[in-house]
């Protein structure tokens, strides 16, 4: 194992840092913290680096968790024929420390297609291990009963008289109490997030820690990644000293935009590293009730619908915010303030589509990230199917009126005819709401060298000793929430980069 | 943290949150007070600095497009009549142009986060306070 303290944050960071280890972690997500959780299991010693500190304070607000806790103080958008909003979070733990944990294993549908139109082939059950692995450490299991709420029990319901398929959602959590705030991390610490359970586990076998790091560029020499640069930031916030970490291998684990963002800025910048940004394209509806719903009680994300992700659509019950969703209200002052007095009545449902015919790519212009993407018109189309799907959920559970906010609809819709009127619109890119915090893609595995930018390892082609572990790997949609599939291939290819670091130490 | 609005700036914003929130609302909680300039100042003052500069300048944007917008170039939305700050914004809003009514969108989301947040707000929507709990 690597000297001195296990854990460094800004508070410790007074002066340059150099350290070296057997394998670097860039990035501490879902996906770098089971990585670094891998690797010190098999006795590597490791780094992790990670940009963000570690939030320990629960912060009720959304305003000050965005502004604080996300990369570009959470106003990140892409440009294109529309405007994405996506969130990147900038912390120990990364997304997992404010997404709603749901844990789905990957359609047979879509790793299909990965074998089929990109070469990798995890169709007989190469991942099984990896994944009970993950679900086992990170304590997956599905929403309790006692914390359904209405909101999520309402889904169900709506779903069996639909006779469609849906189920309780999976999650890494323990002793959730339904107080539906994961999106502002956990009130009561229950989300078994990175910061709480991968992270202490591998700083528990050895691996060392350190926040406020920014990594720069990739130590690159002869064809082989001997680290990585940056800088690290202080408590007050400022860039005051240097870091350099040098490794017998480097993971990147940065996310799907920043991963790329990073090579390409190191001067890796062939086919396939920032092409191929890919999102699920998101949209939710609200639907109002005579009865209390309370849409703050119960799980975040409770249950989803598995009908139709044969045709690339997923359903989803969902709570945030009030100051998240009440955009969807009139924009007039006295119409607002009425249906903001009607919350309580609220259900608040999402969906999302799988993306195939969107993409975009990863670009910087110095410093600063250049994001494109376009919304291809068949998703437009299925994202449009999606609102009438959840609307006919809507209209199945007994509610009164459902706010779509499609652009050439009503703000309020009678529930009776919804579905239909939302079928009927005609709409572009422009018309529908989208944002998605599911992104992928941006350094695919593939077979081809020509078009990927990794081995179905990991590896990054034409440079040894570098890997990729996020969901930058995806070369198309996994076909659900894409974290535990990340969390698998991370642990995969951990278990791979541990060996080769091993037989090269056995090395004459 | 560094500055986060100037005067103008937090004077725009509190125009535009007396037309979204107006007092006589169901809620009788006016956007007029400085609940919301005051949260939304702290809110830009987070933001990096590069956000931070954008969302200023789209406050600006939003001040002075009313001169031209009302063929009086020299005018400004937070000197303006109620009824034409009426007609403005609803015509940000509705704009025909996406980008337009975007950039509008997130500037009410951010106005949307500062009055959604008031415990007054909250309390007369039955909504609790995470941070109460």
């Amino acid at each position: 194992m690597g000297e001195g303290p296990r854990l460094r944050e800004p508070k410790d960071h007074v002066a340059d840092l150099r350290l070296h280890c057997d394998v670097v972690v860039v990035g501490s997500g879902p996906a770098g913290a089971i990585a670094a959780w891998r690797l010190a299991s098999a006795g590597v010693d490791v780094v992790l680096l990670e940009a963000g500190p570690w939030v320990r304070t629960f912060q009720p607000d959304v305003g000050r968790t965005l502004a604080s806790s996300f990369w570009d103080g959470g106003v990140r958008v892409t440009r294109g024929n529309v405007l994405l909003p996506t969130l990147q979070a900038r912390c120990l733990g990364g997304g997992s420390v404010y997404n709603s944990a749901i844990c789905m294993r990957p359609t047979t549908g879509a790793l299909a297609r990965w074998r089929d139109a990109h070469g990798i082939d995890f169709t007989s059950g190469e991942l099984d291990a990896d994944f009970d692995a993950v679900e086992r450490l990170m304590g997956v299991k599905p929403v309790a009963p006692d914390v359904m709420g209405r909101r999520n029990e309402l889904f169900l319901e709506a779903a069996k008289r639909l006779g469609w398929a849906a189920e309780v959602i999976q999650r890494n959590e323990e002793g959730c109490q339904g107080s539906a705030n994961c999106i502002l991390g956990c009130r009561v610490g229950a989300k078994l997030s990175m910061d709480r359970r991968s992270i202490p586990e591998a700083m528990a076998l050895g691996a060392r820690v350190v926040t406020g790091a920014v990594v720069d560029r990739l130590l690159l020499s002869r064809g082989r990644a001997r680290g990585v640069e940056g800088h690290l930031i202080n408590e007050a916030g400022e860039s005051a000293h240097a870091l350099r970490v040098t490794a017998k291998a480097t993971v990147l684990a940065a996310g799907t935009i920043a991963t790329p963002a990073l090579m390409r800025r190191s001067g890796l910048r062939k086919p396939g590293i920032g092409d191929n940004l890919r999102f699920h394209p998101s949209t939710y509806l609200l639907g109002r009730f005579d009865s209390e719903i309370l849409p703050w009680q119960g799980a975040t994300q409770g249950a989803h619908t598995t009908e139709f992700l044969d045709r690339g659509i997923k359903l989803e019950s969902l709570w945030a915010d009030p100051a998240v969703f009440s955009i969807r209200f009139p924009v007039e002052g006295l119409a607002f303030q009425e249906w903001m007095a009607r919350w309580p009545q609220i259900a608040v449902w999402d969906g999302w589509v799988s993306g195939d015919d969107s993409v975009g790519a990863v670009r910087e212009v110095g410093p600063r990230l250049d994001l494109t993407w376009n919304f291809g018109a068949r998703d437009v189309k299925l994202l449009q199917e999606t609102n009438a799907l959840l609307a006919e959920m809507f209209r199945a559970a007994g509610a009164r009126e459902v706010l779509p906010g499609m652009r050439g609809l009503p703000a309020v819709l009678s529930a009776d005819d919804a579905p239909e009127r939302i079928r009927a619109a005609r709409v572009t890119a422009t018309d529908l709401p989208t944002a998605s915090n599911h992104v992928f893609g941006a350094t695919p595995m593939g077979a081809d060298p020509a078009t990927a930018a990794t081995d179905k390892h990991g590896a990054v082609y034409g440079t040894e000793d570098l890997y990729v572990v996020d969901t930058g790997l995806f070369p198309e949609s996994p076909g659900v929430n894409p974290m535990l599939t990340a969390m698998a291939l991370a642990h995969a290819i951990g278990g791979t980069v541990a060996d080769r670091v091993a037989s090269a130490a056995r090395a004459p | 943290m560094p500055p986060g609005l100037g005067d103008t700036e937090r004077a725009v914003a509190s125009t535009i949150a007396t037309w979204l929130y107006p007092p006589a609302g169901a809620l009788g909680v006016s956007g007029a007070a400085d609940r919301v300039s005051v949260y939304v100042d702290d809110y830009a003052a987070r933001l990096p600095t590069a956000s931070r500069l954008q969302f200023r300048a789209l406050l600006h944007a939003m001040d002075r497009g009313f001169g031209p917008w009302a063929g009086r170039p020299t005018a400004r939305l937070t000197e303006a009549r109620p009824k034409d700050v009426a007609a403005y914004l609803t015509a940000w809003a509705k704009a025909p142009t996406y980008t337009q009514r975007m950039l509008f969108e997130g500037l009410r989301t951010v106005l949307m986060m500062a009055y959604a947040s008031d415990p007054e707000v909250r309390a007369r929507c039955g909504i609790p306070w995470l941070g109460d709990t």
